[in-house]
């Protein structure tokens, strides 16, 4: 029925299955094969690190140019604009030479491909030669791969055997990697006075944008003006994330302060988990009654993680009995003779 | 959200409409529960007589690597420095085999904990997560929910505890706390725990979190014993149950289909001379059929990506270029000149 159908719409677009799955999975119900989305984005940190990276493996053939910084000011910004309230993103490019993409395409009717199956071993060769990240950032890698001049054009065949369109593949919580075909791609090239490729931007960001929002949990497929209810949807799922990892975090702490009863807690904890409940409190209604963005402000908590000092209790008594036992045993001895000998004085007074 | 909701439903019954048509089954899975791979691998004796665990713990690393965990999500501990020691013949090198196959020492080794900074409190703090802040990010375990951890220790072990650097010990029952606490924090999502050490078992006998896989070169009561001695060297090398392990990861290729069950029957008893056991109990899979590479490798996930965002062709790299040869020049112009300060003032001349 219509209604259902409209019922139906509504749910998609605010996100509802999504929001629900982001609960259970930050709760910590973990399922051993749970769903790609789940699996696919990234858990919420007030930063992200995006590094874009091209490679090119032929410099002596090909001179590959690209202006990512006009490609990311324009494709990109728009997004990390309507984030930057709640967590800030920053992102790096650079350019690897002499360094191919890997595995071994095989040979089709005029052109190489790789099958999925193929696709992980390509990772794994590139991921160590990015480079490392200085911070402590959830790091997003994107990669343009030019193919060799002997196995091009390359493209990526999906499960029917057919030329993915956009061929490009990601990996979650990892980034994306796009093969970029320089004359199937619209790229401006010219010849003399050495073969020159400028990369097109716009084909380029828009894979990556896709991308981006897949991994970062923003609804893929739908794109409105200033991205309002895709960032309503957003904040909905990771307000809720927030919510339930620091009840989670909450819940194990108080489980640990009931089986070990003589751990020391600092005052400063004591602090931190009094502020952390009153937040939680306070989001609930605030998402309650629908202001997702203040609710969103203090939900996210980082519980601060308190030192273990941990006796168990046979440690007790290797620590206590070296230092107690030696000093008892002439105590107890001169206990019994100070009994013996009130004794004696009741008995002396008696007769 | 103050904005006018008809004219926004209207835009979403569009663009939603438009996905419906051809949406895919998005509600397949992944094939593998977990998105990265991780490896903490601990040496914990010092002294030039204690070669052989230094020995083991690079080889495990190496192995490691090969299979495709970046040094990014390795942390390396290693307690002495065997390569650069004074007492070692073959400077910069550490060999697991007297005929000196392979210097596992190798020219990219990355060790993130070095001699005295190899101590029960950092290792803790690595597992559990809680580094000072000032602790950069390649000494850190930044593991979450879908990563899977591979733990080796390696040293002077006994019932129930393990030394460390010849001055202290962590016991079993601090080693299953802090994984509790990992669990607690959702930092890995299986754990494949192997320890090469005298009464190895004692180790992971008090665990108690889920998804923990063990296994250990010795039962309680058994000594793990070392292999073969170098004779330029004057120590042992390599041991055992190690040397038997890395004879079996050589022969592991990226993308093998070799399980965990067939690394549990490495070194039989014949071999090892001390009783390889192993601990399954708390592994919610069947290790049949659980790859080796789960553990050891990285091989990642992938997933295709079938349909773009449409964005709108913007074009301004246009205003850059916009300037010709004489607007270019007059807007440098603007700019403030810089000159020399003369040398000998004019004022005084």
């Amino acid at each position: 029925s219509l209604s259902h159908q409209i019922v139906q719409l509504v749910k998609d677009a605010t996100r509802d299955a999504a929001v629900v799955k982001s609960f259970e999975a930050a709760k910590g119900l973990r399922s051993q094969r749970p769903d790609k989305d789940i699996m696919r984005s990234y858990r919420f940190h007030p930063s992200y690190d995006i590094t874009f990276t091209l490679i090119v493996p032929e410099p002596q053939n090909v001179n590959v140019e690209w202006d990512i910084e006009a490609g990311t000011r324009d494709y990109l910004q728009p997004l990390l604009d309507s984030l930057l309230e709640y967590t800030s993103i920053s992102v790096t490019s650079q350019v690897l030479y002499l360094v191919s993409l890997g595995g071994k395409p095989k040979k089709g009717d005029n052109f190489y491909y790789y099958t999925e199956q193929d696709l992980p071993h390509i990772i794994n060769p590139l991921e160590t030669k990015l480079g490392s990240h200085a911070s402590n950032s959830p790091a997003l890698n994107f990669i343009v791969g030019i193919p060799t001049q002997d196995r091009s054009p390359l493209y990526i065949l999906d499960s029917n055997g057919e030329k993915l369109p956009s061929n490009a593949f990601l990996s979650p919580r990892w980034g994306g990697i796009l093969i970029y075909n320089a004359e199937q791609d619209n790229a401006t090239i010219s010849s003399s006075p050495a073969q020159s490729i400028q990369v097109n931007m716009h084909r380029v960001m828009e894979v990556f944008v896709s991308q981006i929002r897949l991994l970062l949990n923003i609804h893929a497929q739908m794109v409105t003006k200033e991205l309002k209810w895709e960032i309503a949807g957003w904040l909905r799922c990771r307000c809720v994330e927030n919510l339930a990892t620091a009840t989670s975090t909450l819940q194990s702490l108080a489980q640990l302060l009931e089986e070990i009863g003589n751990i020391v807690i600092s005052d400063e904890i004591g602090k931190e988990v009094e502020s952390a409940v009153a937040s939680i409190k306070n989001s609930r209604q605030l998402l309650a009654s629908g202001k997702l963005r203040e609710a969103f402000q203090t939900a996210f908590f980082h519980p601060s993680l308190l030192e273990l000092l941990y006796f168990p209790e046979d440690q007790k008594f290797a620590i206590y009995i070296p230092l107690f036992l030696p000093i008892s045993i002439p105590i107890v001895m001169s206990i019994m003779q100070a009994v013996k000998w009130f004794k004696q004085q009741k008995k002396a007074k008696s007769e | 959200m103050l904005f006018s909701f008809p004219v926004l439903l209207l835009e979403i019954i569009t663009s939603v409409v438009l996905v419906l048509a051809n949406k895919e089954n998005v509600e397949e899975f992944f094939k593998s529960g977990h998105t990265n791979n991780w490896a903490v691998l601990v040496d914990t004796s010092r002294f030039w007589f204690n070669y052989r665990h230094v020995a083991n713990v690079l080889s495990v690393y190496r192995s490691v690597k090969r299979l495709g965990i970046p040094d990014s999500q390795i942390i390396l501990m290693v307690a002495d420095d065997m390569a650069c020691n004074p007492r070692n013949p073959r400077p910069a090198t550490v060999f697991n085999n007297a005929n000196q196959n392979i210097n596992v020492y190798g020219d990219d080794v990355e060790v993130d904990y070095r001699g005295y900074e190899v101590t029960v409190e950092n290792f803790i703090r690595v597992l559990t997560g809680r580094l000072p802040p000032s602790t950069p990010r390649s000494k850190r375990l930044l593991s979450d929910e879908r990563s899977n951890i591979l733990v080796y220790m390696t040293g002077h072990g006994g019932d129930g505890f393990l030394k460390f650097q010849d001055a202290e010990e962590v016991s079993n029952v601090e080693l299953a706390d802090a994984f509790e606490q990992m669990w607690q924090k959702q930092r890995y999502h299986e754990v494949f725990f192997m320890i090469d050490t005298c009464q190895a078992e004692s180790m992971f006998q008090k665990f108690y979190s889920p998804n923990i896989l063990a296994v250990a070169s010795s039962k309680v009561g058994e000594d793990s014993l070392s292999h073969h001695v170098d004779p330029a060297l004057g120590v042992y090398v390599i041991d055992r149950y190690t040397y038997y392990a890395l004879e079996f990861l050589e022969t592991v290729k990226p993308g093998s289909k070799k399980t965990m069950a067939q690394f549990f029957r490495v070194c039989p008893k014949d071999q090892c001379i001390s009783t390889v056991s192993t601990r399954t109990d708390l592994f919610q899979r069947d290790v049949s059929q659980t790859l080796l590479t789960d553990f050891f490798g990285g091989e990642r996930n992938v997933e295709l990506l079938t349909e773009t965002v449409a964005l709108s062709k913007l074009n301004s790299t246009t205003a850059r270029q916009s300037c010709n040869r004489e607007t270019c020049e007059t807007s440098e112009k603007k700019k403030s000149k810089f000159a020399y300060v003369d040398q000998i003032p004019s004022v005084l001349v």
